[in-house]
């Protein structure tokens, strides 16, 4: 393990930080992505629905 | 909408609170905290280490209530809790293994060792959630794949002491081969970054299995919507 | 009126017509049993070349070599369990009769462990003979039965919940071998205890735990398998 730092090699305390915080970043980017992509989607769903609807009453009248 | 709107500001401030107690505990780990004698500035991966670990046990454990809970109850937010709970405990058991194994190599001088019981406790606990998610996501969305996820969860989480049994009587009968890590005693220069260290991983954790349940129970809307389209 | 006819069977008299029932459809088809053993053989003979199994090391590689052959081919009768059922649809009909789900899933544990032990009746003395190992050891016939009813009582409702998804063959192995490995070390411990002659004492903790291990998951499973085969 010798390789000028010694024992006061850094590169591990550096990569295991680094890590867990990419880790948690990436993980809460894809749930937020997810998220507003299920709301995007349930949104058309609902509009389409409503217009749907107000034709089908405007038709009807 | 203004129930969802006011949820949605309270996830926020958790989560805010989240990564302020995160960047708080960074400073405290690695500036503030001393470094130790033997195993020199490689103990400040325990500040990260041991905070995954403990949440990631306490996740487990939240899979197996939630579990148990959606088999008695059979209401969907027992099984969304299930589910975050097991997709966190598989990301902390990562974090886990691979900040063990960032300090096992420089100190212990390998990156893993098989006879160390927490360690490889740990490795089957991180097999068997993969499992649990994959079961998840090869089944399809509905109570059948629910229930069969649950029966996995609370198998799993029986499944724990027994193998961290078999596997400390097997090391029990073996010679240890390395050097065990000098527990000094707790002063508070150690202790305090250890319990901010805590403290944000919890915190963390709360906000992002809300944020994970917030989505399953969307996911579930739209399913429920799409459901209901078919039907006209 | 004949109290027999007003009265269905209690549990016990479920869990013997079923298990009689297992067994004669395993009886008369063979789909099972005679391919696990020869699986289980060739599976021995590719060990041998993988690992040389000769001389020094033999003890110590043969007990792990036996286990895994086992758990290996279990996998086969474990996907098979619930297959049957799942292709004729004729779970539904069974669940729909008055059995208890709990006497159903004893029933296929004890059939899946009987299967083990018709495989084991071909490969450990195979195993004897072809790496000349002293495996006739009483210890070793307990740990072969504690051994089979753990696996077979986590196989068995994993299959079952295998049986209805996508990509099943993959699942049930992601899903049991994790849950198994307190069996394969304690069972692998135990016997190669048994080889080296070691008194019982030694081996009894190993025992132990398979004990520990059995109770746990037949009693668990057993409680809560009706969940995996409601509609």
């Amino acid at each position: 393990m010798e390789n000028g730092f010694g024992d006061f090699d850094p590169i591990f305390v550096f990569a295991a930080y680094a890590i867990v915080w990419i880790a948690f970043f990436v993980y809460l980017y894809y749930v937020a992505r997810r998220q507003s992509d299920i709301r995007s989607q349930i949104d058309a769903l609902k509009e389409s629905a409503q217009s749907e609807k107000d034709n089908s009453e405007s038709g009807g009248s | 909408m203004s129930l969802s709107d006011r949820r949605f500001s309270t996830i926020d401030i958790v989560g805010v609170a989240a990564f302020a107690v995160m960047l708080i505990a960074l400073y405290l780990a690695i500036v503030e905290s001393p470094s130790e004698r033997v195993q020199g500035i490689h103990q400040k991966i325990f500040y990260v280490h041991v905070p995954s670990a403990l949440v990631a046990y306490v996740s487990i454990g939240v899979v197996a209530v939630g579990s148990g809970m959606y088999l008695w109850k059979r209401t969907h937010k027992w099984d969304r809790l299930a589910i975050a709970s097991a997709e966190l405990g598989v990301i902390l058991t990562t974090l886990t293994l691979v900040t063990g194994s960032l300090w096992g190599r420089p100190v212990w001088g390998a990156w893993w060792n098989w006879s160390d019981a927490r360690l490889v406790t740990t490795l089957v606990m991180w097999l068997v959630y993969v499992a649990y998610l994959m079961l998840r996501s090869l089944g399809e969305r509905g109570p059948a794949t629910s229930r069969a996820a649950a029966v996995l969860g609370l198998l799993g989480f029986v499944n724990v002491p027994i193998t961290y049994f078999s596997v400390y009587l097997w090391t029990f009968l073996h010679p240890l081969p390395t050097l065990q890590s000098s527990t000094d005693r707790p002063e508070s220069a150690i202790l305090v970054p250890f319990l901010v260290g805590m403290a944000a991983f919890t915190l963390l954790y709360v906000y992002l299995m809300a944020m994970r349940m917030r989505l399953e129970e969307s996911q579930h809307e739209l399913d429920d919507l799409r459901a209901a389209r078919e039907m006209l | 009126m004949q109290p027999q006819q007003a009265s269905p069977p209690g549990y016990l008299g479920q869990f013997r017509i079923l298990f009689s029932k297992e067994i004669a459809v395993e009886f008369r088809s063979r789909e099972t049993a005679v391919p696990m053993a020869v699986f289980a053989v060739a599976a021995l003979i590719a060990f041998q070349f993988s690992f040389d199994l000769r001389g020094g090391t033999l003890n110590l590689v043969a007990p792990g070599v036996l286990w895994v052959a086992i758990i290996f081919a279990s996998l086969l009768a474990l996907g098979r369990s619930f297959a049957r059922e799942v292709e004729r649809g004729s779970l539904d009909g069974l669940l729909a009769s008055p059995i208890d789900p709990g006497a159903l899933y004893l029933a296929k544990v004890a059939a899946n462990v009987l299967m083990l032990l018709v495989l084991e009746i071909v490969i450990v003395p195979l195993t004897a003979v072809l790496f000349n190992l002293q495996l006739f050891q009483p210890a070793l016939l307990l740990t072969l039965v504690m051994g089979n009813i753990g696996i077979a009582a986590v196989g068995t409702i994993l299959a079952s919940i295998a049986a209805r998804a996508r990509a099943r063959e993959a699942l049930l192995p992601i899903m049991l071998l994790p849950l198994l490995v307190p069996v394969i070390i304690s069972a692998v411990r135990a016997t190669g205890l048994a080889i080296d002659e070691r008194p019982f004492s030694e081996i009894q903790p190993w025992l132990g735990v398979l004990g520990a291990y059995d109770l746990a998951f037949v009693t668990l499973s057993a409680l809560i398998f009706y969940v995996t085969v409601e509609r």
